[in-house]
């Protein structure tokens, strides 16, 4: 389904974030992505989501070569990956329902399929009572749970986390992990990006490590092992 | 764009002005402020036009007819002349028309009745003459002086008194008219800036969104369109604000104005131009914030 081949980007300076990667990741898979801070692990990210583009080499998504796609195409193609981030980039003035909403307005959805599907997915992530309150009067835990929700909320084929418990205690840690997990279990391909080892060894599944922007081991059932 | 989706972008634009808050109303109020100044700027520029063509209005040249000229003859030269076209008006005042005049100015004046008592009537027949365009005296002075009823005339006050008063006036309108065009350009030119930089300051505080607008795969209109309807409203009150200030300023000062400047009606001249002036004010107002936002939130899109 999404296939890195030979992807490297440079940045001005001869400063390589990736070199000559070559990752597949097939349908239904949940992937972490490890290794230490500025190996390479968002940039693979922004790669994909068409943040930035690659030096050399392709992206492949769903049999389409990412690179062939015109600036019109480019929105759609985000849509069809849901991105969450450490910082959870929520917009503080308005209210939880209409974070989720949002993403649901932007692909132009009707005011009727927009409540019926932001309730769902609210209750999915567990937060259906308190749509009305603002991210600032909600924990940390429930605003990354946010993020997921709307993340999810256009069925998107590819659900990716760029270190999405960096700003999370334990127990939340390990909640949004569960939701990831049951996520991925429904269908959903997830892409996780962390550098927190007891969170990999836990998961047990395929484990990709970076190490200075290139791959240096791809396990299935890996453990955290620079 | 679907229709559905422009709206939710108008809705959006709207409520973000509002939500804004003090933002809001700073910027406003840098506008309006920009705004008053040039309305200013315009209308003490109009006073002066007004007062110094109005002087011009004044300005006319006599030509004084001998003391033996026949009326007959006199009467029909000014006729001649008031029909050309280049001529505003041409006036004849007999012998006693003039006498008249001159009585009625010096009606307190004891010593000067008296002396015309004795005199009789030493005054001349004249005709004043009032051009439409002030270039044109020296012109119809040599018509006339080469015409048939020349040798009626006596006297022409042009050369001597009228034609440096007159020159120096039109040189005044000419320039003033030059630095009023370009102090109104120069003001036209800052309040352009000082919106620009006031909507691209609260631009600003909207990068998260406009990122997060990216993020989730919107479209770069749906991103812009909220913006560029908050701009367009920052325009749309700035100008109207400006307006509502400027008006009884005008209305209060016309008064005053009048009484030093005579004939200049600052207050008639906006009431007969209201619709033109509210509506270039207004579309001035909504065009410049829309291009405002549009360039300012470019920068955050990055498309």
């Amino acid at each position: 389904m999404i296939n890195f081949r030979n992807v490297s980007k440079i940045y001005s300076g001869d400063v390589a974030a990736l070199r000559d990667v070559n990752l597949e990741i097939s349908s239904g898979e949940f992937v972490s992505i490890v290794g230490q801070s500025g190996t390479g692990k968002s940039t693979l990210l922004k790669l994909l989501i068409l943040e930035e583009f690659p030096t050399a080499g392709q992206i492949i998504f769903q049999n389409r070569d990412l690179a062939t796609l015109g600036s019109k195409e480019i929105p759609f193609h985000r849509r069809r990956i849901g991105v969450v981030f450490q910082d959870f980039k929520l917009l503080n003035k308005r209210t939880i329902f209409e974070n989720v909403s949002f993403a649901l307005e932007v692909a132009g959805k009707s005011n009727r399929e927009i409540r019926q599907n932001t309730g769902q997915i609210l209750e999915i992530v567990g937060l259906r009572e308190k749509g009305n309150k603002y991210p600032t009067q909600i924990s940390g835990g429930e605003q990354q749970r946010v993020a997921i929700a709307r993340a999810l909320v256009n069925h998107p084929e590819v659900l990716v986390a760029d270190e999405p418990t960096g700003n999370l205690d334990m127990i939340n840690t390990w909640e949004i992990i569960e939701l990831l997990l049951r996520i991925n279990k429904l269908g959903t391909t997830v892409l996780l990006a962390t550098h927190n080892k007891e969170t990999v060894d836990r998961i047990n599944r395929r484990v990709v490590a970076l190490d200075k922007g290139i791959i240096i081991r791809d396990q299935q059932e890996g453990k955290y092992m620079i | 764009m679907e229709w559905l989706t422009f709206w939710r972008g108008i809705k959006s634009g709207v409520r973000n002005f509002f939500r804004n808050g003090w933002l809001s109303i700073a910027t406003i109020s840098i506008i309006v402020l920009t705004l008053f100044i040039i309305n200013a700027v315009f209308i003490i520029t109009l006073i002066a036009k007004n007062t110094l063509e109005d002087l011009q209005q004044k300005i006319d040249v006599n030509i004084y007819f001998k003391g033996e000229a026949e009326e007959t003859g006199s009467r029909a030269l000014t006729d001649m002349v008031s029909k050309m076209p280049e001529v505003r008006n041409a006036q004849y005042v007999s012998k006693s028309e003039a006498l008249q005049v001159f009585k009625e100015k010096h009606s307190k004046d004891e010593i000067i009745l008296q002396s015309l008592e004795e005199l009789g009537n030493p005054l001349q027949a004249s005709m004043s003459v009032k051009m439409e365009n002030p270039d044109a005296y020296q012109g119809i002075i040599e018509k006339i002086s080469q015409s048939q009823y020349a040798n009626l005339i006596s006297d022409v006050d042009y050369y001597s008194e009228k034609k440096p008063i007159i020159e120096r006036l039109n040189n005044i309108i000419k320039t003033l008219r030059k630095i009023g065009v370009v102090i109104i350009a120069i003001f036209s030119v800052i309040a352009v800036l000082v919106t620009f930089n006031s909507i691209r300051i609260t631009m600003y505080s909207y990068r998260r969104e406009v990122e997060i607008m990216k993020l989730v795969g919107a479209n770069p209109w749906f991103v812009r369109l909220p913006f560029i309807v908050e701009g367009m409203m920052y325009g749309f009150f700035a100008a109207w604000i400006s307006i509502l200030i400027s008006y009884p300023f005008v209305y209060f000062s016309s008064p005053y104005i009048a009484s030093v400047v005579q004939n200049v009606n600052v207050v008639g001249y906006l009431h007969t131009n209201a619709f033109s002036i509210i509506a270039i004010q207004m579309v001035s107002g909504v065009v410049l914030g829309a291009i405002s936002s549009f360039i300012a939130i470019r920068k955050y899109l990055k498309i």
